[in-house]
């Protein structure tokens, strides 16, 4: 590969996979998400603007993604 | 049908046919991530379909010919070969994210699963396109989808600041996360100018037979129609923004977007959500169906029509056929539909000047226009567009691929 | 005349406004002494594959001998047949008898026709 193709792929990929600091910025803006996501589903149930079944299957699938979140911050740490 | 007539029908279908599952995923999207700073990108992408769905039934009308018809005419077989393949692939991968977005709408309604509703989906697309009435089906889905115009109420409810609309009418840069930015931006392009929404109205318009007479008709239903549509991708937008973005809420699954509507509006909200994601991915899922089926036997000179019982067009009947029952397995894999939705967009975006070329270019042909050919305004707009989206989309997509979407 | 332009990949219709398919291929004379005419125009039978790819036109025909009908060689029409040329190439002829809709009646017989309500 030429030389200035070769700089522009490491560079490229170097943006992409993102430094360390960066990827661990995401999973905190994800975890923040998902939770803010429990707390208004919990909200507006309470508000009876929700059905039942959705804001379960919604706080259900809000506590996977958490889950997911910590074991990706707890990979990163180490 | 009298002109009149014609144009309220046109307008009831831009605005209730504009928003399906790319529309609505990508501006909730945009909302939620951006805030209200991407609505350019809205603006941008319906201006550019006004102006190739006005195109596409000036064509039809000046030459009677339907766009595949045309495109294969004028570039021969071999190079009509290349926008056939790149626009079956991608209409293809709408109409798989349409059917899952009918599926998602029955799971949030009933709570059971969306794959196990992915078959049930593909047969009632099916049926509906095999029971050959489908001029009754289009202005009877164009009515229901009226009902999404509840974003838009949604959006007054909750106290859109009109200048926060006005002000991001323009482009902008993003202040972070430019990688996310520019491919949500192209995403949207890609959900406002897809194929399928010129070529199925170049069809429409052979088949009520418009002339030259129909030319005034033609550019106000696409002006009007379009732009009313995408007004309502802004409201949809606007209520992520109000709802999404000030807690931080990013939409990562289909399941969070109700809420922009369940916070304004309450239980009804959540029901004219529900309603509005079928109702309006059920109405694009009819018509990408019928729209690749039109491509292929228009190209090939088969029969074709919409209102054929399926014995008298049968190659016609196959395609759809396959294509609908492909794309509910697509579905039933259990593949992400956001995700599916997301991507597709983006590709859309990618080939936008595969697809849109052969048209600009048959636009500004005497032979098939005479003297209503491309005001040069037209073709610069919207060939600055597509060729922007394309590039940005070219630069975007590996990134948001490879930075983990 | 452009051939190129008036005729090939034009869409045709037989004498009772039914659509036949495409003009995949034209067939010229070239008598001596004489400007090229058109001798017969051709639809169907994998004419079309074969302008886009010998290679692919090879496949398809191994495909095409499979499955389908057995009458799918493709049609000539002669320059005699054609009654008009403008917005399609109406000939005179009747569609349903000839090979041009060989694969559709075999589709509607082999596969929609099966399926209740077609």
């Amino acid at each position: 590969m030429s030389p200035p193709l070769l700089l522009a792929s490491l560079v490229l990929l170097a943006a992409c996979s993102g430094s360390p600091s960066e990827q661990a910025r995401k999973l905190h803006q994800t975890q923040q998400s998902w939770e803010a996501t429990a707390r208004l589903t919990t909200e507006l149930l309470r508000r009876g603007a929700l059905p039942a079944k959705y804001a379960r299957q919604t706080l259900d699938a809000a506590r996977q993604e958490l889950e997911k979140t910590r074991q990706k911050a707890e990979q990163l740490s180490q | 049908m009298s002109k009149l007539l014609e144009i309220a029908l046109g307008l009831v279908t831009g605005i209730g046919g504009f928003l399906e599952a790319g529309s609505l995923a990508t501006s909730a999207q945009a909302g939620a991530a951006f805030g209200f700073q991407l609505i350019w990108a809205i603006v941008l992408g319906t201006i550019c379909i006004a102006f190739l769905v006005e195109m596409a039934g000036r064509l039809a009308a000046v030459s009677k010919h339907t766009l595949p018809d045309a495109m294969r005419e004028r570039f021969g077989i071999r190079f009509f070969t290349v926008p056939l393949v790149a626009v079956v692939l991608v209409s293809f991968l709408v109409l798989a994210s349409e059917i899952g977005g009918v599926s998602l709408a029955l799971q949030l309604a009933t709570g059971i699963r969306f794959q196990w509703w992915a078959p049930v989906v593909a047969v009632a697309v099916w049926l509906l396109l095999w029971a050959h009435n489908f001029s009754l089906v289009e202005k009877g889905a164009s009515l229901l989808g009226l009902v999404t115009l509840v974003f838009i109420v949604g959006a007054f409810k909750l106290h859109t600041p009109l200048n926060e609309i006005g002000t991001n009418l323009l482009p902008s840069l993003p202040h972070q996360d430019g990688a996310r930015y520019w491919f949500t931006a192209v995403s949207i392009i890609g959900a406002s100018v897809s194929p399928y929404l010129f070529y199925f109205y170049s069809a429409g318009a052979i088949e009520d037979h418009w002339d030259e007479s129909y030319l005034g008709v033609n550019r106000l239903t696409a002006g009007l129609g379009m732009g009313f549509g995408g007004s309502i991708a802004v409201a949809v937008l606007a209520c992520a923004a109000m709802v999404f973005h000030s807690r931080g809420i990013q939409i990562d699954r289909y399941e969070q977007i109700p809420l922009l509507l369940a916070e304004p509006l309450g239980h009804w909200g959540f029901i004219l959500f529900v309603a509005s994601l079928g109702i309006a991915c059920l109405g694009a899922a009819l018509e990408i169906a019928l729209q690749i089926a039109y491509l292929i036997a228009q190209g090939f000179g088969w029969k074709w029509g919409e209102n054929l019982k399926p014995r008298e067009a049968a190659r016609f009947s196959l395609i759809y056929t396959v294509m609908v029952f492909l794309a509910g397995l697509v579905i039933f894999t259990g593949i992400d539909p956001l995700k599916l939705t997301i991507f597709s967009m983006a590709l859309t975006a990618l080939s936008l000047p595969v697809t849109v070329v052969p048209l600009l270019i048959l636009m500004n042909d005497p032979l098939y226009l005479g003297d209503n050919g491309n005001h040069w305004i037209a073709n610069a707009a919207v060939l600055f567009i597509s060729l922007l989206a394309c590039i940005v989309a070219i630069v975007a997509i590996p990134l948001q691929l490879m930075g983990g979407s | 005349m452009d051939l190129g332009r008036d005729i090939l990949d034009q869409q045709v219709i037989d004498r009772k406004c039914e659509l036949m398919g495409k003009v995949d291929g034209i067939v010229l004379e070239l008598p001596q002494g004489k400007p090229p005419r058109v001798a017969r125009l051709v639809i169907g039978g994998g004419t079309a594959a074969r302008r886009i790819h010998p290679g692919f036109a090879d496949w398809l025909v191994r495909w095409r001998r499979r499955w389908g009908p057995k009458d799918d060689e493709p049609l000539e029409v002669p320059w005699s047949k054609v009654l008009k040329i403008g917005i399609d190439v109406k000939v005179d002829l009747d569609a349903e008898r000839t090979s041009a809709l060989a694969w559709e009646h075999w589709v509607r017989e082999h596969i929609i026709g099966r399926i209740p309500g077609a």
